[in-house]
């Protein structure tokens, strides 16, 4: 016989996601997914806007598979941060975050953010409760990655395009690169960075943004 | 590789829908991926043949099936379904669109004897 079930897998996931935005919400805490491929920079963009947001109250959920390296980098720039190894998952999902939550005092922040699993692929469908997910992308990589993974970028609600400094030394056109991301998803805000110390550039632009929605989210609370 | 982790979703869910029934074998699953949810249906296909084994699964057909996104234009309002990214609206050719469904894995249904 044909059993019909016509269940959502992700039911569970978006679930927890759900319980996790609400008590975002209720804290007036902006929480922040950063997305990215594993050498794009986002651990050391982290180290730079806790450094350019001296004055937001910010604390960190670094996902790795392995080591608590990141979460290092993280502490010495004087943030609370909490380290998930996924030993060998891909991805962090919103049970995950829902279990570490506890190890933060959510009324004393200001933005959460969730640095995920460096992977261009599995985390997009994974919904962690965040108001915003920030999508990394390195020039290094190669500027045909948007269109090669337009999941994930459409899912963006602002892309960070890093090492702008290495740029010279790509064939990547940094306009095509824009015009792809404005063809995935038109209006699409980009932010174009160096994060290298002494070689900082766009930071304040991208600081700036997150400082608004974070003093408009706690507004709202 | 996500979708063994998802592959552990569907055996679950596809375990309590059986529950209330006497199962003898299951015969094929049928699952449904929205075209967000990145699913790579060869490494869906290994993620059953390592996860069934020596369960009422083990044997069973695995079909998946792609499923379309839905999408609200933000140029004129409508809502449609897109098979291809990035979304386009059909009645006004706008790329802007707010994303109604796609991320969705569902388990449409089991056949078993």
């Amino acid at each position: 016989m044909k059993l019909d079930v016509n269940r959502d897998i992700m039911a569970i996931n978006n679930e927890c996601a759900a319980r996790n935005r609400q008590l975002f919400r209720d804290k007036g805490v902006l929480t922040l997914n950063l997305i990215g491929s594993p050498g794009a920079g986002k651990t050391m963009l982290l180290e730079r806007l806790l450094e350019t947001m001296a004055d937001c109250r910010i604390a960190v959920i670094e996902g790795d598979l392995a080591t608590a390296r990141d979460a290092s980098r993280i502490a010495a720039k004087g943030a609370r941060v909490t380290q998930i190894n996924t030993d060998g998952g891909c991805h962090l999902d919103a049970a995950m975050i829902q279990r570490v939550l506890p190890l933060f005092d959510l009324d004393a922040l200001d933005l959460l953010i969730i640095e995920n699993v460096g992977n261009l692929v599995c985390p997009t469908g994974f919904d962690l409760g965040e108001d915003l997910r920030l999508v990394l992308l390195s020039v290094a990589e190669g500027g045909d990655k948007p269109v090669k993974y337009p999941a994930t970028f459409i899912s963006a609600d602002a892309v960070v395009l890093n090492k702008l400094d290495l740029l010279e030394l790509t064939d990547v056109d940094l306009a095509g690169v824009r015009a792809d991301l404005n063809w995935l998803k038109p209006g699409l805000k980009i932010f174009e960075t160096v994060c290298r110390p002494g070689k900082e550039q766009g930071l304040s632009a991208l600081a700036a943004w997150l400082w608004e929605l974070a003093a408009a989210k706690r507004g709202r609370s | 590789m996500h979708e063994l982790s998802l592959m552990q979703g569907v055996l679950d869910t596809a375990r309590k829908a059986l529950a209330p029934y006497p199962v003898e074998r299951v015969n094929q699953l049928t699952v449904s991926a929205g075209m967000l949810a990145n699913l790579l249906p060869d490494a869906f296909d290994y993620a059953f043949l390592a996860l069934s084994p020596g369960t009422m699964f083990e044997g069973a057909r695995l079909i998946v099936e792609k499923r379309p996104l839905t999408a609200c234009c933000q140029a004129c309002g409508r809502e449609y379904e897109s098979g291809a990214l990035p979304p386009c609206c059909p009645h006004c050719g706008s790329h802007e669109a707010e994303i109604l469904t796609g991320s969705e894995v569902l388990l449409v249904n089991i056949d078993f004897d």
